[in-house]
């Protein structure tokens, strides 16, 4: 195994929490909500998923766990003051953000750097290891990151080809002529979607601790919530984008370990900076390239208050 | 409450599609219908005609289920009708087409016609779902692009998207919320032609409205309410349009506003010389307009909103920067300087939307009041002593204006947010004829008032005229237009395609509207220019 091999292998594990944030994420801001406190979410997700894998000796139910933990989380704290009461979206979001990074630090005092495993979710495409290179790269992967992986296809073809997602879509576009003209239920809809982004974050959450890093430390995530967000701008709102987004940033946030392991001549600090720089770098890129093609614009009522609605 | 069907104070007549009776609704201690009897007959357009308040759209979104009356009982087709939403209302035919028709301007017509419906089918590409509704175009008779995004198309084609969205839900009884507010006269007719063709299938239509020659051209029947209450249910064979305005309003009709003709000055109030100004997002929405505004008279800009009229205001009253050009005010230059210069110049400004343009609701009538006045040398001095207002003169200056707009309430200190639609529109009215000694911009300034309300402002903005300044009354209303302009130029796509004298020889409603569409002086000069088929 070469260092490619391994460093891409590392990416798309690096990549795969990124990727099931950004998803849920998306869902959610397809029906207009933006929810900027993923990061809190993820680290609620990290916490439950640790302590409920130690607990159980199981994973699979730490993760499950986890997921189960952001949604309760996330429509506690985010679906009743933004869906319910419609106040406006961005300190709910940070309520999440803070109200995690408390909760997550209260619950896991006493489970830090203790370390577990997921070896049990590990699994192997089959007959990948008949070709050479690839099986190093993808062939044998704990389930979630091939989750991770096939679920954009699956947003991708519901927000273009169904009912469902058409809806979805006319939802973030205009709440107020979806609800009054076209006679979809918003609320419900938007509490739903609150609910798939709780499960997803915190699934997210779970997977980067339980099964990418292997243990729980005070604010794990380091961030990844944030990049999630940058992680779906970059994708223009589109599926399929997320995957190519989720899986360069991945490779940036493990660029410091392997400018480490290689020698490199540069400060780690300045390689651990890399996602974060990135991100602001390919904002910066995307907002030039929208103004010049009008492409992947954001959905137009992302964001406002639903007070409005009757 | 169990509606009883044997219970009724007439016989249950077979044709009835719609029955009404003693509907209340209120909304804190304003009773917006209160104990309304209503009748609607299979086969018919029955007109609900009312002043901005009277109760019409509150009545007909009842009927709709977007509001839940607080009493009362209804029936459709000698059913008990109950809506508790529109979903409900229109699985029992019910559709109600509303005045910014609710569509979802990013998607396709097609996407908007199927959208939160559960006939439409659950997966399907674009050109499935386009192909479905081709057929359904061209079995109710509109001519439309399936593919074509709805911000893309003009008003009258956006509404009728919203008409057949209806249909293809299998409505039976559609209502129309003020259908025509922002129509041009070609596209009323053929709204009206569509009208007349689905009543024809079968259909019943309820069609809200404050306008009443509209009444006369379409509707078999109709109900005049006021205040909330039904004062008549007409004929139509049995009445005209002196008689319902009588119903309407409670009282005879004053006599017509009419502008009496005045001599105006040479002096040039406000003249602009090959005007180009770009939107928000940088792309030219008035390209190369020119003109001149003397002093004493009215020069009135027709068109269809969207046309580069709100930017041309704004670069008039000097709150957006011309890109190229030259402007001047009372022979001064002003290219380039800002809106306090333009204030200090002597130009009024009604902008468009006075809300969050025009006032500042959550600040006090006084200082509202006074936002102007400031600029101008003569009223600061009385208002302020040094860095500081002298309260007491700011609430004699602001009574004033209340007094002058004819304000419902006497007292400064209230918020501007608390008062009314109508109220603050007439506050505005006030405050910027008082700024406006060479030249007023006024955009829709009668937009929200009642008939009385608005003729009354006519009648003060001609008495401004008199006394010498010019006004640049920009306005979707050909009504207006026509009573007030001397001079009538049309804006479309960002031009001057027309100017008339309104005076010696006004133009028909016809060719303005035409013009308003995008016709070419060309195109007037053929005989035959289909206006039927829409445009």
């Amino acid at each position: 195994m070469n260092t490619f091999e391994l460093y891409f292998a590392a990416a798309l594990l690096a990549g795969t929490p990124l990727l099931l944030a950004a998803t849920g994420e998306l869902l959610a801001e397809t029906v207009g909500l933006l929810n900027l406190g993923i990061e809190g979410l993820m680290l609620m997700g990290a916490v439950v998923g640790v302590v409920t894998t130690l607990k159980l000796h199981s994973p699979e139910m730490g993760v499950l766990a986890g997921a189960l933990a952001g949604m309760v989380f996330l429509l506690i704290f985010y679906a009743i003051p933004v869906v319910l009461l419609g106040c406006e979206q961005v300190l709910p979001g940070f309520g999440v953000w803070f109200i995690g990074l408390g909760l997550s630090q209260l619950i896991g005092s006493h489970y830090e750097n203790t370390t577990v495993s997921s070896r049990s979710m590990i699994v192997s495409i089959p007959g990948i290891d008949r070709i050479p290179v690839v099986k190093e790269m993808i062939g044998s992967f704990p389930w979630p990151v091939y989750l991770a992986f096939v679920l954009p296809f699956g947003v991708a073809w519901m927000l273009a080809r169904t009912r469902h997602g058409r809806n979805m879509r006319a939802i973030g576009e205009d709440p107020v002529a979806a609800s009054a003209g076209a006679g979809i239920a918003v609320s419900g809809w938007r509490t739903f979607y609150v609910a798939v982004n709780g499960l997803l974050g915190g699934f997210a959450g779970a997977v980067l601790a339980v099964v990418a890093i292997g243990e729980w430390g005070v604010d794990v995530t380091a961030g990844r919530g944030f990049i999630a967000l940058a992680v779906v701008i970059f994708a223009a709102w589109r599926g399929m984008r997320l995957i190519v987004g989720a899986y360069i940033f991945g490779g940036l946030l493990i660029l410091a370990d392997l400018g480490g392991a290689l020698g490199w001549p540069v400060p780690s600090e300045f390689l651990a900076l890399m996602p974060y720089l990135g991100a602001v770098l390919i904002l910066c890129v995307w907002a030039l390239q929208a103004r010049h093609r009008g492409i992947g614009a954001a959905p137009t009522a992302l964001g406002m208050s639903s007070s409005r609605l009757a | 409450m169990q509606p009883d069907r044997s219970v009724g104070d007439e016989p249950d007549v077979p044709e009835l599609k719609l029955r009404l009776r003693d509907v209340r609704k209120s909304f804190g201690p304003l009773r917006a219908v209160d104990g309304v009897d209503f009748d609607c007959r299979i086969g018919e357009v029955h007109s609900i005609l009312g002043e901005n308040g009277a109760g019409k759209s509150t009545l007909m979104n009842i009927v709709a289920g977007v509001l839940s009356p607080d009493s009362g009982e209804m029936w459709l087709d000698g059913e008990p009708y109950e809506p508790t939403s529109p979903k409900r209302a229109m699985r029992r035919g019910v559709g109600m087409v509303h005045q910014n028709y609710q569509l979802v301007p990013r998607l396709s017509v097609a996407e908007n016609l199927f959208l939160g419906w559960e006939g439409a089918p659950r997966v399907a590409s674009l050109e499935k779902l386009a192909a479905i509704a081709e057929v359904a175009i061209e079995k109710h008779g509109f001519h439309m692009k399936p593919l074509a995004k709805v911000r893309e198309l003009s008003v009258g084609e956006q509404q009728r998207v919203a008409i057949l969205r209806a249909l293809v839900r299998g409505a039976s009884l559609l209502i129309l919320d003020e259908p025509t507010a922002t129509l041009t006269p070609q596209e009323c007719d053929s709204l009206f032609a569509i009208m007349r063709r689905l009543v024809g299938d079968g259909h019943v239509l309820i069609f809200i409205t404050h306008k009443l020659r509209e009444v006369m051209a379409v509707s078999s029947r109709v109900t005049v309410l006021r205040a909330g209450a039904r004062v008549a249910t007409l004929p139509i064979a049995e009445c005209d349009e002196r008689t319902l305005a009588k119903e309407m309003l409670g009282h005879d009709v004053d006599s017509p506003v009419k502008s009496s003709r005045v001599r105006r000055y040479k002096e040039v109030a406000l003249s602009l010389r090959g005007g180009t100004v770009v939107d928000g997002r940088g792309s030219r929405v008035v390209s190369d307009v020119s003109l001149e505004l003397r002093a004493r008279e009215i020069v009135g800009i027709a068109g269809v909103s969207g046309n580069g009229q709100r930017e041309l205001s704004e670069a008039a009253a000097g709150v957006r920067p011309l890109r190229t050009g030259r402007i001047e005010v009372g022979g001064v230059d002003l290219t380039g300087r800002g809106a306090a210069d333009f204030i200090r110049a002597g130009v009024g400004y009604i902008p468009e939307d006075r809300l969050t343009a025009g006032m500042v609701l959550r600040e006090s009538i006084a200082r509202n009041s006074i936002m102007k006045a400031l600029y101008l040398d003569s009223d600061r001095k009385t208002l302020t002593r040094g860095p500081f207002l002298k309260l007491g003169e700011v609430q004699r200056f602001a009574r004033q204006l209340l007094d002058q707009g004819q304000v419902s309430t006497r007292d400064p200190k209230v918020t501007v947010g608390s008062l009314s639609g109508g109220n603050i529109q007439r506050l505005l009215i006030a405050r910027e004829l008082r700024a406006a000694t060479r030249a007023l911009i006024a955009v829709h300034p009668t937009r929200g008032l009642d008939v009385g309300a608005m003729e009354r402002a006519w009648r003060i903005f001609l008495a401004a005229r008199d006394a010498g300044v010019g006004i640049l009354l920009i306005s979707e209303d050909l009504d207006e237009v026509l009573t007030l302009s001397d001079r009538v130029l049309v804006m479309y796509a960002g031009r001057i395609v027309g100017e008339f004298d309104n005076r010696e020889s006004p133009p028909s409603r016809e060719h303005l509207g035409l013009l308003m569409g995008g016709a070419t002086a060309a195109e007037l000069e053929r005989p035959a220019v289909g206006s039927e088929a829409g445009r």
